[in-house]
């Protein structure tokens, strides 16, 4: 009969298959909710680059002191006097046949088969780092005879990142309870593992007729065992925080709220996990040595 | 008062001398001798139990003395009680067998547990289950066997580590009929190789298995000296 010695801990039994498939589940879940999380955090500053650097003027043609003048015709001079102004980057004429369409199914296409013809759509985007005065902008064009106004898109980019930052923290506090799960679930399997060291060092001490330093060398080392598990656990939670909003660079809107808490989180729970793999591991020595003394 | 003191040689293996454990206030003597055999038969005190803890723990008792391989404990450091306790072949009440470890690793651990290699502790393990009648299921989990092969299975491990005494605390446990009888025969085989042997039980019919009895309890002290 060739065989391996036994095992002196036990190897079998110390996490039900459904725990482990848990564990691998969870695990799939949260990478996946870390992915999306950090993909939004990397697309946001765009996103809030593009709302806020740009603006958008709307023209309109019209009659004046006997002469037409068209939206399109209208739009073109209004594109040069913007472009001329300061701190615009680029200014371009939208394409009219969508909102032209659109204002037709709305109002009626008969209300703006006028002349003149329906507004017109400029987009204009304002230098990198720079922001110009959309209000000057627009008195600049009246006093070159355009009707105009401008919005600056801070409707849609407030509530934009208004969203943004529900939906980052709500991401955020997802992943939280995902590894705050995972973590309850790796307690258990760990709990149930030291339940069954618990009864092979008792059953050894009674065996061997001793703790002996063999044995509590095993209560010691299961201790450290339990302790850098925790502490691995509270690593990547620090981690996680490490990877938080103002970390990346964004602005504070973006941050996420319970980041900040799991950090401290984190390192109270590295603390007492290394206090408490110590405390049980000389609980273990004392207990196993209990057997007989 | 309760006792059975045969005439004790001059080797004496365990000697028990007025040690009182409650309930059972009289107090117990017991004297196993090099080779023989006593049962100590405890139908109503519950005491059995405990003086099978206390004597393999190693520990001085509170009341009395007991003598260990010639040794009193009440003089026995706590650092020189494992020797003494590795001497000892015990089966508890609960067993105690690792149910996720087949039979012959429950041997294996018990060699490992005082640091006997795999060469060491092999052959003796193969022939101890198959002197228990174990062999053919020695690869299968101690959790999966029957009480009876549960019960042969402690008695192989309690002798795998070669003790100077059995101390077995109802060795057959429930069984009846053939399973107990062979159980039994296992360890009346013991004594005539030469092993001495404590028995603790409740059953009465101990005092007919040929083995010295002791008996504990006051109402059952006229009959204490039965062999």
């Amino acid at each position: 009969m060739s065989r391996r010695p036994p095992p002196l801990l036990p190897s079998r039994g110390a996490s039900p298959a459904w725990l482990v498939a848990s564990g691998v589940l969870l695990g799939f879940i949260s990478a996946v909710v870390a992915l999306g999380l950090a993909l939004g955090l990397r697309l946001a500053p765009a996103v809030g680059q593009r709302l806020a650097g740009s603006a958008t003027v709307v023209v309109s043609g019209r009659m004046d002191s006997g002469a037409l003048e068209s939206s399109d015709a209208a739009a073109a001079r209004a594109r040069e006097v913007i472009a001329g102004a300061g701190a615009v980057g680029a200014v371009r004429v939208l394409d009219p046949a969508p909102l032209d369409s659109l204002l037709a199914d709305i109002l009626g296409a008969p209300r703006f088969s006028g002349a003149a013809g329906p507004p017109r759509l400029l987009m204009v985007t304002w230098r990198p780092g720079g922001h110009g005065d959309l209000r000057a902008m627009v008195e600049g064009l009246r006093r070159e005879g355009l009707a105009a106004a401008a919005d600056d898109h801070g409707l849609w980019s407030g509530g934009i990142e208004r969203t943004g930052v529900i939906a980052l923290a709500d991401a955020a506090l997802g992943l939280f309870a995902i590894v705050a799960i995972a973590a309850a679930l790796g307690a258990l399997a760990a709990g149930r593992r030291a339940e069954l060291v618990w009864e092979r060092l008792g059953l050894l001490a009674r065996l061997g007729g001793s703790p002996g330093p063999p044995v509590a060398a095993i209560a010691g080392a299961a201790g450290l065992c339990m302790g850098l598990a925790l502490a691995a656990g509270a690593a990547f939670v620090v981690a996680l925080d490490w990877a938080s909003p103002p970390n990346l660079g964004l602005p504070p809107g973006f941050a996420a709220p319970p980041l900040p808490a799991l950090a401290m989180a984190s390192v109270v729970a590295l603390a007492a996990g290394l206090a408490a793999a110590g405390a049980a591991a000389r609980t273990a020595r004392r207990g196993v040595r209990g057997v007989f003394e | 008062m309760t006792h059975t003191a045969e005439p004790a040689p001059a080797q004496t293996i365990l000697r028990v001398e007025g040690v009182v454990i409650p309930p059972c206030a009289e107090p117990i003597n017991v004297s196993v001798p090099s080779g023989s055999a006593i049962a100590v038969v405890d139908p109503r005190t519950q005491a059995g139990p405990r003086l099978l803890d206390l004597i393999a723990s190693a520990r001085p008792p509170r009341d009395g003395r007991i003598e260990l391989f010639g040794r009193d404990l009440s003089k026995v450091a706590p650092a020189e009680r494992p020797a003494l306790r590795r001497r000892l072949g015990v089966i508890s009440r609960d067993l105690a067998l690792a149910d996720e470890l087949d039979a012959f690793d429950n041997l294996a651990l018990a060699a490992r547990a005082v640091g006997r290699k795999p060469r060491e502790y092999r052959k003796p393990a193969e022939e101890l289950l198959g002197w228990t009648g174990l062999s053919r299921v020695a690869d299968e989990l101690a959790g999966d066997l029957d009480e009876e092969g549960r019960r042969r299975l402690a008695l192989a491990r309690a002798l795998i580590n070669g003790p100077d005494i059995l101390l077995a605390l109802e060795p057959a446990g429930s069984l009846s009929g053939e399973p107990r009888t062979a159980i039994l025969k296992l360890v009346a085989e013991l004594h005539s190789a030469g092993m001495a042997v404590l028995l603790i039980s409740a059953d009465e019919a101990l005092a007919r298995s040929g083995a010295q009895v002791v008996r504990l309890g006051p109402a059952l002290a006229d009959a204490a000296g039965a062999a």
